[in-house]
């Protein structure tokens, strides 16, 4: 499940329980992260910790974010991706699309 | 045959392919472990996705071939499979029946050129005018013509479809 917190005007969402981003949850997040992301919230980190395994369904979500994101004038960063999951990213031609940063809080503070 | 399973095509059935993946051994994999579980991912989500009710078999066969010993995975469903009719750009309609080579390979008849994230667009090498865009959820294609050496969707409106994934080991 996804959960998220603020810190200052960032918002940071996580996963709980999950370690698999596929076509199973996808949509579920999707319509979270949309119903998340506003004019008001809409610089957002997306930490990756716990997750191992992102297929194209989980890619076209974080994008959705990321589109969502940057329609409100905002951003959407990644920070924690496992080797696995960067390595899926360069799969998918990805690797260019995202700012990712090792650790949730300079990934925070890049906002600044 | 390596190994052969059938799962019911039902989406939340991906946790008991991983787990099949995750189980099996395959010496000299042309790939990495990452990189099958992604092609299988994709391709049995794609499956699901065609099939017309969950009830319905999707069977994943893992073969040797047998000329460069790479790898050959076929998935098949019995749904009514890929809506060439659906795409936009005019496929003829005697294209319908035939095989699709999805690779980004210059010397076959049709190709695919990934565009970006969400479009990849079919192009005849002759005449260059046979160009469609596949939607949004398709993207799944992209990421299998990514990994794979080729990626063929075989669309058959009396029998079942199947895509055939080829995975070629290193000359």
């Amino acid at each position: 499940m996804m959960q998220s917190k603020k810190v200052s005007d960032v918002t940071i969402v996580s996963f709980k329980d999950m370690d698999h981003l596929d076509a199973r949850i996808a949509y579920r997040i999707k319509a979270e992260l949309k119903g998340l992301i506003s004019e008001n919230e809409n610089n957002i980190v997306m930490n990756l910790a716990g997750i191992d395994f992102i297929d194209s369904a989980g890619f076209g979500t974080i994008i959705s974010g990321l589109k969502s994101s940057k329609k409100y004038g905002g951003d959407f960063k990644l920070c924690n991706a496992s080797p696995t999951v960067m390595e899926l990213m360069e799969l998918m031609q990805l690797g260019n699309v995202f700012e990712v940063h090792n650790d949730e809080n300079k990934c925070v503070q890049s906002f600044a | 045959m390596l190994a052969t399973n059938s799962f019911k095509a039902d989406i939340n059935n991906l946790a008991v392919l991983i787990d099949w993946i995750d189980q099996f051994e395959i010496e000299n994999l042309p790939i990495s472990k990452v990189k099958l579980k992604l092609l299988l991912n994709e391709a049995f989500v794609n499956a699901c996705e065609n099939v017309n009710d969950a009830a319905t078999e999707v069977r994943v066969i893992i073969k040797r071939l047998s000329r460069r010993h790479g790898l050959s995975i076929i998935v098949t469903d019995q749904g009514r499979g890929f809506n060439i009719d659906g795409l936009r750009g005019g496929f003829k309609p005697a294209m319908i029946g035939k095989s699709y080579l999805v690779s980004p390979h210059p010397n076959l008849d049709l190709y695919a050129i990934p565009e970006n994230v969400n479009k990849i667009s079919f192009s005849s090498t002759v005449t260059n005018t046979h160009r469609a865009s596949l939607p949004d959820r398709s993207r799944g294609i992209l990421s299998m013509v990514n990994v794979a050496d080729k990626v063929e969707y075989f669309y058959d409106p009396d029998s079942f479809n199947y895509l055939k994934i080829s995975l070629f080991n290193p000359k």
